[in-house]
């Protein structure tokens, strides 16, 4: 006996199925026939692209402001001296 | 045989786990600056966080997610401290409405001939400054889906709240941002109508 083996099908999504999708696309939230979808429908749209592209650019830089925060030494010093130093049966 | 609350962890147990800890200690203080609005405040949140952390060392599992279970606890001793504030913000937006918000957002951007915002300016410090504008609960999603990469089911799972509610909030934080970002720009002289005529683009 012979099984046959069917791809999922895509869903064919127009522009505001599209948009109403852009974050959780962006995020990698959706399913994999639905971004897909997202992929096909953005492959062959005049005006979706720049919209994922401009919040592609947003999410590129909320995450870029992230790097500015490393722990100072002195903070580092601070937290050894409490892993070392406090009381496993101190009350919180 | 050693028995639980007689004796402490033994010296390699102990070794193991502050040498995890102390492996995560630039993201926790990443995390804990992204949430405070003062360096000072940051950084007595992550002296906390390791002091609750280390006396709640026995909860720790071995080869558990050190990274994900102190942002927890950074979490919880940051809210604590905010409490006063979170009854006054409104938290139950529609996500899809906040989704195309942002998208009417930048057909607005587009028609002020202002969509090279990021390729004019470096809005680091503009996002910052805007993360420290936003009410907690919005900080607190930005702060792990969009800065630490964490999925909207972790975050959820991390803030005890629904992922519903993890996606309205980051995607209405993200308007905000925008916003915010958009302020910035036209306050540094970077967009505005000289870029408008610039561009040459019709209002």
């Amino acid at each position: 006996m012979i099984t046959e083996t069917r791809a999922p099908v895509v869903p064919v999504f127009d522009c505001k199925e599209t948009v109403r999708r852009l974050w959780d696309y962006l995020d990698r939230e959706l399913t994999a026939t639905d971004m897909a979808g997202i992929d096909a429908h953005i492959a062959q749209c005049d005006k979706c692209p720049a919209h994922f592209a401009f919040e592609r650019q947003f999410l590129a830089a909320v995450k870029a402001a992230r790097t500015q925060h490393t722990a100072p030494d002195a903070l580092r010093a601070r937290v050894r001296a409490t892993l070392g130093l406090a009381p496993t049966d101190t009350p919180t | 045989m050693t028995t639980a609350g007689d004796t402490p962890h033994n010296k390699t147990d102990a070794l193991s786990f502050e040498d995890d800890a102390l492996r995560c200690l630039d993201d926790v203080a990443r995390f804990a600056r992204s949430l405070t609005r003062a360096p000072d405040d940051a950084e007595d949140l992550v002296q906390e966080t390791y002091l609750r952390a280390f006396r709640s060392r026995h909860t720790w599992r071995e080869g558990a997610d050190m990274r994900r279970w102190l942002f927890t606890i950074c979490k919880n001793v940051f809210l604590r401290s905010e409490e006063r504030t979170r009854h006054t913000v409104a938290l139950d937006d529609d996500p899809t409405e906040e989704t195309l918000s942002a998208v009417q957002l930048h057909n607005s951007i587009v028609a002020n001939g202002e969509s090279f915002l990021f390729d004019r300016i470096d809005v680091a410090p503009a996002v910052a400054r805007a993360m420290q504008q936003l009410a907690e609960p919005f900080r607190l999603v930005v702060a792990l889906v969009d800065m630490e990469g964490y999925g909207y089911v972790e975050a959820a799972a991390m803030l005890g709240i629904p992922v519903g509610t993890v996606r309205s909030r980051l995607f209405r934080a993200r308007r905000v941002l925008q916003e915010a970002l958009l302020v910035y720009a036209r306050d540094a002289g970077v967009l505005g109508s000289s870029a408008f005529r610039e561009k040459g683009v019709r209002t």
